[in-house]
């Protein structure tokens, strides 16, 4: 189980953009395509400011009326997969202000 | 909450029978993204290659590196995925890698084209940082004295062969291309041999264009139709697995219906002066971008319209012949053979007949 205050963050030797709403990503080192669902792409849209996973799960939480728990769940999920994709970094937990609510 | 996923798609066909690029490429067309763009960051180069289509080769009046930050904020606005830093040499460029980390930091994916004759190993460690997609890198002969006559240039064989080393060694995917010509084409397997060696990718250009100052000098360079026949069988015979495609087939209403080429579709190039042309072989000049913005041009050029409506069926002699779908016709070469982007391109022409007369050839034999 990922920590709340774990710094998600794309891994920067990827490539992407938001096209027509979804996002798609490419890895170059083996010109692989990533191409995500809307939720998906609404997450790695929200990973350019680099939040922390407490964080992801307020935002998606409030932006697409699901609870707390299933937001944690399915972004816990996500994140794992990206991680094994290469696609994101984690980072050291981290002392900053908490915005997700949780404590 | 939607089920979140990703989708592996790279070259594994999915159930469309598209690879991912393809179903990017097609999204990208549906939508007017101008999804690949070709920068030529400068006209200098160290070499003098005799099939290249540049002529003036003065950096005067180049983009500056404040320059290159404003149109890539305007292209990754525009929804541009895919870059290709090309020139003449973008080496040569001293803010080459300023500009190449800039593109890196807002998320475009790049491909290098170069002759590597500069890249050292410290060049190499820098590119190795910034991740690209691959590094091109021309190849003019299997034997140092074949490259060089054609680069012009003594000793530019074993600087290439070292720079492209330098990648290899680190894991940057390189990719050795050649342009076959009349001086290289008997020397077609050792420079497959030599790239299969070096662990490099390979890719072959059987058109040469003309310069863009309209001379067709470089006509003369071209490999003659017997060259192309035997290097099509020698590669053939040299094959693993020896497949020979169906007969082609006359295209119908619906593949009429498509676009020729992606040109002013989903790519574009850009010169180092800032002008926008609709792709690396159509010399249209469609916007500047030190007087409009490219969202202006990409959307707003009347002559880009025109070349969006062209359809398979509007190139009235290429879409009856039985070829086309196996022809690698070329739009910007053929309005330079021709003065028409709507008509055939003769050298296209000689190249697809060599192969199809090839199997045609087999395909007799195997009956």
């Amino acid at each position: 189980m990922l920590s709340s205050d774990q710094v998600v963050r794309r891994d920067k030797r990827t490539a992407s953009r938001i096209l027509a709403g979804e996002a798609v990503v490419l890895t170059p080192m083996n010109s692989k395509i990533h191409g995500f669902n809307e939720t998906g792409s609404r997450i790695w849209e929200l990973l350019a400011g680099e939040p922390t996973v407490g964080e992801l799960v307020a935002q998606i939480h409030r932006e697409f009326q699901v609870s707390e728990e299933q937001a944690r769940a399915d972004i816990e999920a996500f994140i794992e997969d990206l991680k094994a994709r290469g696609l994101i970094m984690l980072g050291k937990a981290v002392s900053r202000k908490k915005t997700d609510g949780s404590d | 909450m939607d089920q979140t996923e990703t989708q592996d798609n790279e070259a594994r066909p999915n159930r469309t029978g598209l690879n991912g690029v393809q179903i990017l490429q097609a999204k990208a067309r549906a939508h007017d993204i101008p999804l690949h763009v070709m920068l030529e960051l400068t006209n200098r180069c160290n070499a003098r290659c005799r099939h290249c289509y540049i002529g003036n080769r003065s950096p005067k009046n180049e983009l500056n590196l404040a320059e290159y930050e404003h149109i890539l904020d305007q292209l990754a606005a525009a929804g541009t995925l895919f870059l290709v830093f090309s020139g003449g040499e973008p080496l040569m460029r001293p803010d080459f890698f300023e500009i190449a980390t800039l593109a890196r930091q807002k998320e475009f994916s790049f491909i290098l084209f170069s002759n590597a004759t500069l890249i050292t190993s410290e060049t190499a460690d820098r590119l190795l940082e910034l991740c690209p997609e691959r590094v091109e890198i021309s190849l003019l002969g299997g034997r140092a004295v074949t490259h060089d006559r054609i680069t012009m240039i003594p000793g530019s064989f074993d600087k290439t062969i070292r720079g492209a080393r330098f990648l290899i060694e680190r894991g940057v995917s390189v990719q050795f291309k050649t342009t076959w010509m009349r001086e290289n084409i008997a020397e077609a397997a050792e420079i497959q041999d030599l790239a299969k060696d070096m662990g490099a990718l390979f890719r072959s250009a059987f058109l040469i264009i003309h310069k863009r100052d309209g001379s067709a000098s470089t006509a003369e360079l071209r490999a003659t139709p017997d060259q192309l026949r035997e290097m099509i069988r020698q590669s053939y015979d040299r094959r693993e697995v020896k497949t020979v495609p169906p007969e082609p087939e006359p295209l119908n209403d619906r593949q009429k219906a498509a676009n020729p080429c992606g040109v002013g579709q989903i790519t574009c190039r850009i010169d180092s002066h800032g002008l926008v042309y609709p792709c690396a072989a159509v010399d249209i000049v469609l916007g500047n971008l030190r007087q409009e913005t490219f969202n202006s041009v990409w959307h707003g050029s009347e002559e880009l319209k025109r070349l969006r409506s062209i359809r398979i069926a509007d190139l009235t002699e290429c879409s009856s012949c039985e070829l086309f779908s196996r022809c690698s016709r070329c739009a910007g070469l053929a309005r330079m053979e021709t003065g028409s982007l709507l008509g055939p391109s003769p050298q296209a022409c000689i190249v697809t007949r060599a192969f199809e007369g090839f199997y045609q050839e087999r395909r007799c034999q195997l009956q």
